[in-house]
């Protein structure tokens, strides 16, 4: 690997002694150590029976008998679901909502940066304190703002953390998320050059056609990027879950990381936890890898 | 000079060596945050030791003391314990030091000031395993009926002493009176296990029950059934929206702003409501012994924090010291010296509820030490059961199961699934929960 680069170097700088590749095995040595060794402690502790509720009975090598019980777990299939409804929703509506918020921003002449500054705030907001302020501020059927404007307008009280409380987790995260989309987006707007446009205007496109024909094109780099970010990062969403809802009711919004926190805390079952932790991880490997390469063309400009 | 300097160095290193430092992981409660406020008083009188707080929420602590102990990490000297620990296999497994051998070491002078027999028997009894304690009661609590004394004498009703649930519904429904925002009844459904003491004593107050002598899980017996849909019913007939997301603090935030005519729930609470600060139904406040419905046993639960020695602890000494100064009566009387008489931690010592002041300030202190006193975990249910424990059960697979019953009741509650559908299904993770640790086959 390091080869071409050093023989090149041996030619533009003859004095130099070539560079041995034993030299770089310390750094390698750490790369692994910091980043891999973590994670084959966790395959290995997959494979055990270790319950720390139990200090007398022995930590012994059962095989892959936690991942047989965690697959035949009716929780961790609604967590799997959940997982990817957390994921999914989230990425399409963070996409709207930003590329409208984005569009919106681009159009301002006045006060651009005040409305930068307010809409992007919620990305600011650390995402255990964004379900307290939905949950007790705007949701809470009894004092809650919703229910203030719903019975203002003689509409009877909504409780959605009970009635539908995936949407609930759903705008938490939505909330949060739209700026970054917003940001990535607007990045991408103010790239489109005025000349492009003014030409779409010459050549007798409106509005619509400008947007898609010549705007739309131009963000596709910007809006798989963003959305890839996303899903990467909203895929292991614990905050809004564990404050806004504590997986419930009835494990309806658990998802793989709530369930991974669950049986290591309430179980205190290294082994079993560490097998769901695995499944996740290679979830996410799958999902990271898989979007990767279906956008890597979108990315790359022509 | 630079030999001056180099000998005060010289000689703060010494101090730090002689200096003990001890470790204490605390749950986040107000009377442990004024304990940490005074430590400084035991500093004072100890200078040899040094006390470092770690304050965590009871969850949270719970996991990482559980953590630290059962792998002998030794991060922590002193945790705050519940009977849950003590009596739910930290003993068997050998993570608290047992103080009895401790205490009968003691110089007869500091036994006596100490006074052991002036902590209340029930709670002694709950820190208690066979005939050895192994903790220190810092704060106790049992449960007991908060109501509106306006709301109810407005509608012509009375609250007897010692009510029945029945008694209790039939009110809450008749105060119910949602187009003004005043629910009859403030009741928890969040589906936390940590938060289902209510539920648990208002089952075992209906004669129900967890497992039966043979740790056969009873949740879909007659008996459980009937206390689960009467405790749904109730909420969702009379009790306030959003009931599923709610818990302690919310319960409080409802009942203190006048949201909520009854409230079931901790003694401590009380003081809160009295509050004026806090609280808008300050001075409104009646109190009752909590309901029963056929059985007396299990109705209240008994709970305390106390501070345990955990067994990896290199300063076993200076933290026994440090706990017998946090629940002695010195302790009390210097937060009523400094803080005010209604901030000493309630529940622990007669000699608090003989105080004159003590009772003037709190109102309801007698009820809270009738409420203390009869409150036996070790006899939780109306039948004979194999397990203790009145807020929890205490076993060590309590958590296991207790989950996916709080995320059910929770369910119902919100109206996702059936009654028979959550007693089935928790019937089921009890099973396997119970069959896996070998309990049954």
């Amino acid at each position: 690997m390091i080869s071409p680069f050093a023989s090149r170097r041996k030619v533009t700088h003859p004095g130099r002694l070539p560079a041995l590749r034993a030299a770089t095995w310390p750094a390698l040595a750490y790369l692994i150590a910091a980043t891999q060794i973590p994670f084959l402690f966790t395959i290995y502790f997959s494979m055990h029976a270790w319950n720390l509720l139990y200090p007398m009975r022995p930590f012994r090598f059962v095989g892959l008998r936690n991942f047989v019980d965690i697959g035949t777990d009716p929780t961790f299939r609604i967590a799997i679901i959940n997982t990817a409804i957390f994921t999914l929703a989230p990425a399409i509506l963070t996409t709207l909502i930003g590329l409208g918020l984005a569009l919106l921003l681009n159009a301002l002449r006045v006060g651009r940066g005040l409305a930068y500054s307010m809409l992007f705030a919620p990305f600011l907001i650390m995402e255990t304190v964004n379900p307290i302020i939905w949950k007790n501020m705007i949701l809470n059927p009894v004092y809650g703002l919703l229910s203030f404007i719903l019975t203002s307008l003689d509409l009877p009280a909504v409780d959605l953390l009970a009635a539908a409380p995936r949407i609930g987790i759903i705008v938490m995260i939505v909330w949060q998320w739209s700026p970054f989309m917003m940001l990535v987006l607007l990045a991408g707007l103010q790239t489109v050059l005025q000349e492009t446009r003014d030409a779409a205007r010459v050549d007798g496109a409106g509005a619509w056609h400008e947007f898609y024909h010549v705007v739309l094109p131009h963000l596709v780099p910007y809006l798989t990027v963003g959305m890839l970010v996303e899903a990467i990062l909203i895929l292991p969403v614990f905050g809004p879950i564990y404050v806004g809802t504590y997986g419930g009711p009835g494990n309806q919004t658990t998802n793989l990381m709530f369930l991974v926190y669950r049986i290591l805390t309430e179980q205190y079952d290294v082994g079993r936890a560490a097998a769901a932790g695995i499944v996740t991880a290679l979830m996410t490997t799958v999902v990271a890898t898989v979007l990767l390469t279906y956008s890597r063309p979108y990315m790359e400009r022509d | 000079m630079k030999a001056l300097l180099c000998a005060a160095a010289i000689a703060l290193t010494a101090v730090a060596a002689h200096a003990e430092e001890i470790t204490v992981a605390s749950v986040n409660n107000p009377d442990m945050v004024t304990m940490q406020k005074l430590s400084g008083e035991f500093t004072k009188l100890h200078p040899g030791i040094t006390v470092k707080f770690v304050v965590l929420p009871d969850q949270v602590l719970r996991q990482n003391v559980t953590q630290d102990a059962a792998i002998g990490g030794g991060r922590y000297d002193i945790a705050t314990v519940s009977p849950y620990e003590v009596q739910s296999g930290w003993v068997t497994n050998h993570w608290l030091v047992p103080l009895t051998p401790m205490f009968n070491k003691l110089p007869a002078s500091e036994l006596s000031a100490y006074d052991l027999p002036d902590i209340l028997p029930t709670i002694r009894a709950a820190l208690t395993v066979g005939g050895v304690l192994y903790a220190l009661p810092f704060y106790g609590e049992s449960s007991f009926t908060m109501y509106r004394k306006d709301l109810f004498a407005k509608a012509g009703l009375t609250m007897p002493d010692n009510p029945t649930w029945d008694q209790i519904a039939a009110d809450a429904c008749k105060l119910n009176d949602p187009q003004h925002r005043v629910y009859g009844i403030v009741m928890k459904g969040v589906p936390e296990y940590g938060q289902l003491a209510p539920f648990i004593t208002f089952m075992h107050s209906y004669g129900a029950k967890w497992f039966d002598m043979n740790w056969q899980p009873q949740i879909t017996s007659p008996t459980f059934r009937r206390a689960f849909t009467a405790y749904v019913d109730l909420v969702r007939k009379c009790g306030e929206p959003g009931a599923s997301s709610v818990g302690f603090n919310e319960a409080l935030t409802l009942m203190s702003q006048g949201h909520a005519a009854i409230w079931v729930d901790a003694t401590v609470a009380a003081g809160m409501l009295a509050d004026p600060a806090t609280s808008r139904v300050a001075g409104d406040i009646g109190y009752a012994q909590a309901p029963t419905e056929g059985s007396k046993n299990g109705s209240a639960w008994l709970y305390t924090w106390a501070l345990g020695i955990i067994s990896g602890s290199r300063h076993k000494e200076a933290s026994f010291t440090f706990i017998r100064w946090a629940t002695s009566k010195e302790y009390a009387e210097l937060v009523a010296r400094t803080q005010g008489v209604l901030h000493i931690p309630s529940g622990t010592r007669a000699s608090t509820y003989a105080r004159a002041d003590y009772n003037k300030a709190a109102p309801f202190a007698p009820i809270v030490l009738k409420a203390i006193d009869q409150a036996d975990l070790t006899k939780p249910a109306k039948d004979p059961v194999p397990y203790t424990g009145t807020a929890q059960v205490d076993i060590p697979e309590y958590a296991s199961w207790a989950a996916d019953f709080g995320q059910n009741l929770s369910a119902a509650i919100a109206g996702s699934m059936s009654i028979d559908e959550a007693l089935k299904q928790s019937q089921a993770s009890a099973v396997k929960v119970m069959t896996d640790a070998g309990y049954i086959k």
